[in-house]
């Protein structure tokens, strides 16, 4: 095929160029031979051949004009269909990346919600047992006050210095202080014994009038002034109490392995309006 | 490190002692007195606190009396609270919020008690006003 090298436009007007000259030149020798004779016989038939073959090609090119508008129609619908055809794909594109967001998360919240199960699973307790821990931990008043509790009461949320003393530790340690002083050697206290006790509080029964008391300190001027008292296993306050020591005698006994210091006390006891 | 193999005697009274000492870590008054005497210093005694922290698993924890010393226990870790325990008001504080804690379910109660005690007073008297 060969290469057009001028547009159908531009031939179409260079011919209607040619048609207006040949005409107009045809008009002037029309005129001219209507004052004088013809210069040249056979010229205006030439012009009227050339201005027919001139009209030939313009009615060619009228045509092959008129085909190529219609492919250029054709052109344009072709290109709107595929206008058309790309913004589905671009719509199915936003679709997909959307429906994979989605996914991504939910795997990713599945993925945390195994976690959790699995840490839950770790942890998992029966609910006997926890039942039976409550229990327990309430019914010592442990973790919540007993309903008849006043300031005053010496129970308290913690182990007291009588319960310190009278458990395990508090036997183990006043047994290796010795008399000597209230300090434990190091290795004690690297064993995770108690290390030394405050000032001594010891237990009276009320039907004993006489009863031993382990000294924990060396002289007698450190002994303390301030009782707490059990009788009949309840504890009284040290303002209801008073002591009044009538006596006092020590008397030393060694057993086999400790030398412990005793002594022993008669007393009056006075509380609120009785005397014991 | 010495590799001891202790008797299963000696294991039982070690996990009694701990069990015992770890239990006083509730009272802030012993806090107190084993800060003023220092032992809150000893880095040995500082590893041992560190150690009895395997009271927290559960299979531990459930023969605890004293729950709230596992708080203290975790207290205890930071260097800032050893050293504030030596201050009495430290543990004076300490004792009183225990305490106010303590007595929170019975405030409770009592507060629902008279809020029912009110309710029922209502009652009456609407019932009567409307007789």
């Amino acid at each position: 095929m060969a290469v057009p090298s001028r547009s159908t436009k531009e031939r179409l007007l260079s011919v209607l160029d040619d048609l207006e000259v040949l005409s107009r030149e045809l008009i002037e020798i029309l005129a001219l031979s209507r004052s004088q004779k013809l210069p040249q016989p056979g010229e205006d038939t030439q012009i009227l051949e050339l201005l027919v073959q001139r009209d030939g090609e313009f009615q060619e090119l009228m045509k092959v004009a008129q085909k190529q508008g219609k492919v250029h129609q054709e052109m344009q619908l072709l290109e709107k269909e595929v206008e058309k055809r790309d913004s589905d794909i671009q719509q199915l594109q936003k679709q997909l990346k959307e429906a994979e967001h989605t996914l991504a998360t939910a795997v990713y919240q599945a993925k945390e919600k195994l976690k959790s199960i699995e840490k839950a699973r770790k942890g998992s307790i029966s609910s006997e047992e926890i039942i039976k821990y409550a229990h327990r931990i309430s019914a010592s008043n442990a973790v919540c006050a007993p309903l008849n509790w006043v300031p005053g009461d010496p129970r308290r949320p913690y182990p007291t210095d009588l319960e310190m003393r009278s458990g395990m530790l508090g036997h183990m340690s006043n047994l290796a202080s010795n008399g000597v002083n209230g300090h434990l050697p190091g290795d004690a206290l690297a064993a995770g014994r108690l290390p030394g006790m405050p000032p001594v509080c010891f237990g009276l029964f009320a039907d004993c009038f006489e009863f031993e008391l382990k000294q924990i300190f060396k002289t007698v001027s450190c002994f303390p002034r301030r009782f707490v008292i059990f009788v009949d296993d309840s504890l009284f306050s040290p303002s209801e109490i008073t002591i009044c020591i009538i006596n006092f005698q020590p008397v030393t006994r060694t057993t086999e392995q400790n030398k412990h210091c005793f002594y022993k006390l008669s007393f009056q006891v006075s509380s609120g309006n009785k005397v014991h | 490190m010495a590799g001891v193999m202790e008797t299963e005697e000696q294991a039982k009274t070690r996990f009694q002692s701990e069990l015992e000492f770890v239990q006083c870590l509730a009272n802030p008054n012993y806090l107190n007195f084993l800060a003023q005497r220092g032992y809150l210093r000893e880095k040995p005694f500082v590893n041992y606190l560190k150690y009895l922290l395997y009271w927290k698993d559960p299979e531990y924890a459930k023969y605890l009396k004293y729950p709230q010393s596992l708080h203290m226990l975790e207290l205890l870790q930071y260097e800032h609270f050893r050293k504030e325990l030596v201050n009495a008001q430290c543990a004076k504080f300490i004792d009183e919020q225990q305490l106010l804690h303590w007595q929170h379910y019975s405030r409770k109660r009592m507060r629902l008690q008279q809020a029912l005690a009110e309710q029922q007073q209502q009652q009456q008297h609407s019932g009567t006003a409307s007789k």
